[in-house]
């Protein structure tokens, strides 16, 4: 039995206490904004091959507050990337694929489902390293990625995606056979194995067809199958000799990097078709010059990799006709000289496109479920609330979706639009568009130059 | 010693009390220093005449990286770069440029454009015409360039280009749909804006030119 003096001891403490636990909730509260709090806080991004090289730019160290260090990982690299330290994270070497790590290292994550996934698995990895113990969940906040799931590698309640510009999928070959556009029907036939030659196709000539796909773990790959084909199951067919099963891997047996012809195994370069983000062709195709960035040739030369169209009934004007015409979403710019996305922005200096400018927000699935045009895509950053680091990371690449809100990243607010055109995508406009997703109504309240979609 | 407990109690809550006023002090001071080293690291560069941007000084907008005012190179790019006169230029006047790969390095290419002399160009897209007015759409005149592409063969050595100046001025419409005048007199420098390319990357090199 305790004594009442015992407990007027407990009442006293426990008020006093309970006003330190108030300022307390109040500091968290302070710290919870976007400001930088500390110096030596390391901020790392890794996942989407496509958004590697524009991520890249915005992530250069010049853009990085005073105080933080910027790392962006290559998808693909051959050695292991170092990657220092901070109170959230261990000093790292992220190995390349191939290569076992050793705890704290991680493999480093190739594709957008990879990024997201590792992003999850560090946030609820509980281990510490090093004296000072220090824990892993602060190794990698911001996951790259070119794809969009609720499901995969998401946090209910708990992720952002940050969408910052628009791409679009369409399919790519190297074929004389193959024509300058295919329909959404015909392109799921070559890839069920319903047409196995080039010739079945309105357009083609003969030629045997031969289907490859990036490696699975990549957002294009996941993209092509749930908005381009139309299913995430999308079922291959059964292989036979005149319709072979789908090849994943390079000429030499690696996994197939997206967005990269030139890794394709030449005797296939007259029958392969791949899918080819529009960004990525295009930014190859304006440095066409350098032949360690434009992967749309092989090593021995030749012509490069044609992106092709997507057939629609739309015409330039956004109206249905009843003829199909080519839209493809890559355009040349005759003013400027250069490729870039077949956009609204194109429509304004270069007006009357027969197949119509389908890079349009509202033409993400994202926004409607149904669009005008198949292949258009938001390329994000991904964050989780429960990083150690998410004030640090969202005013590195997300904004605060609050109305009337001042909070944006630079890349948020518009400032980063000349480095997203020259890596090939679309910028966003400060106004959002409503459509038939329930997220797109409300997605960009700050009026940002991004998009905020939660899961 | 019973007496003593409230006394107790009511000084360990203080003591907490104390420790976390310290720990939100410590936190604001360090949040305040973050947030003037950055204002400081700017004016450093603004004093130094290399910047006309503002600064974002409000704590929850992100900082935006100080940008030279006027041509601007790429750090530490393979490549050097030598160029004929650039002063009193008159139209039809050929500036030449020779790119040269460091030791070791390869020069791929070059993409010379005629552009405003007083912005900084550090980027493909601000190269583009119609995506930032920045840049020349056409020449100003027959026989003059506003566009000239070199895409260098093995063994990529160095890179020749031969830019003929015009004058004049210049309106055209961008991809939003507002307009933009550019002007190259005597009145008016500009710049001519060399993206070069070489391995894993490219560059920029703003050359100064000036008109009489």
């Amino acid at each position: 039995m305790k004594s009442p003096l015992f407990k007027r001891s407990l009442l006293v403490g426990g008020a006093l206490a309970t006003l330190a636990a108030s300022l307390i909730s109040t500091s968290t509260g302070a710290s919870a904004t976007v400001t930088p709090q500390t110096t030596g806080i390391v901020i790392a991004a890794g996942g989407s091959d496509t958004t590697e090289k524009v991520m890249d730019a915005i992530m250069a160290q010049a853009n990085a507050p005073t105080g933080e260090t910027w790392v962006n990982l290559a998808s693909f690299p051959t050695t292991a990337t170092a990657v220092p330290g901070d109170a959230n994270c261990p000093t790292m070497n992220w190995q390349p694929s191939g290569v076992t790590p050793v705890a704290p290292d991680r493999t480093i994550p190739a594709g957008s489902g990879n990024g997201r996934s590792m992003l999850q698995t560090l946030i609820a990895d509980n281990n510490t390293y090093g004296t000072p113990a220090v824990g892993v969940k602060g190794c990698m906040e911001i996951a790259r990625s070119s794809s969009y799931s609720s499901s995969s590698g998401v946090s209910a309640g708990n992720s952002q995606y940050f969408a910052f510009a628009l791409d679009a999928v369409s399919w790519a070959t190297g074929s004389l056979s193959a024509p300058a556009a295919l329909s959404k029907a015909d392109l799921v036939k070559i890839y069920n194995c319903t047409y196995d030659d080039w010739s079945q196709v309105p357009g083609g000539s003969a030629g045997p067809i031969q289907r490859y796909l990036p490696q699975t773990g990549s957002g294009t790959y996941a993209f092509f199958l749930s908005d381009v084909l139309g299913s995430s199951a999308f079922n291959f067919g059964t292989p036979s000799a005149s319709c072979p099963a789908p090849i994943y891997v390079n000429a030499t047996g690696g996994p197939l990097e997206e967005n990269n012809a030139s890794v394709i195994d030449p005797a296939h370069w007259q029958s392969a078709i791949f899918p080819y983000s529009a960004g990525q062709w295009v930014y190859q195709a304006n440095n066409a010059a350098n032949p360690t960035i434009d992967k749309r040739v092989l090593p021995s030369g030749g012509a490069p990799a044609r992106l092709g169209g997507i057939l629609t009934n739309v015409d330039g004007s956004g109206l249905t006709t009843t003829k199909s015409m080519n839209a493809n979403p890559a355009a040349y710019n005759i003013i400027d000289r250069k490729w870039q996305l077949n956009d609204a922005g194109l429509s304004v200096v270069q007006p009357g496109a027969s197949g119509g400018y389908p890079i349009t927000e509202a033409s993400s699935t994202r926004v409607n479920t149904v669009p005008a045009f198949i292949g258009v895509r938001f390329v994000f950053n991904v964050l989780d609330q429960r990083s150690p680091n998410y004030a640090e990371a969202l005013m590195a690449v997300g904004f605060d979706n609050v109305n009337g809100s001042t909070t944006k990243s630079a890349l948020c607010n518009g400032e980063r639009a000349a480095i997203i055109a020259s890596y090939g995508f679309a910028p966003l406009p400060t106004t959002g568009v409503t459509g038939t997703v329930g997220a797109s109504a409300n997605y960009n309240l700050a009026g940002s130059t991004c998009r905020r979609i939660s899961v | 010693m019973n007496r003593r407990l409230p006394f107790l109690g009511g000084l360990l809550a203080v003591a907490v009390v104390v420790v976390t006023i310290a720990v939100i002090s410590t936190r604001s001071s360090s949040s305040s220093s973050s947030s003037r080293d950055v204002e400081v690291a700017a004016n450093e560069v603004a004093a130094g005449g290399a910047t006309n941007e503002s600064t974002e000084s409000s704590p929850t907008t992100a900082v935006t990286p100080a940008q030279p005012e006027g041509p601007y190179t790429t750090p530490n790019m393979p490549m050097s770069v030598s160029v004929s006169t650039t002063e009193g230029l008159v139209s039809g006047d050929v500036v030449s440029v020779k790119a040269s790969p460091s030791n070791g390095s390869q020069a791929y290419g070059v993409e010379a454009r005629l552009c405003r002399g007083d912005v900084a160009i550090a980027f493909d897209g601000q190269m583009f015409p119609t995506r930032a007015g920045l840049c020349l759409p056409k020449p100003f005149s027959p026989g003059t360039d506003s566009l000239v592409e070199v895409a260098n063969q093995p063994p990529y050595g160095p890179v020749a280009v031969n830019f003929t100046v015009g004058t004049g001025s210049q309106t055209f419409t961008l991809q939003d749909g507002s307009q933009t005048t550019i002007t190259c007199d005597s009145t008016h420098p500009c710049q001519l804006v060399l993206k070069l390319q070489y391995p894993n990357g490219f560059g920029f090199q703003g050359v100064p030119l000036t008109f009489r």
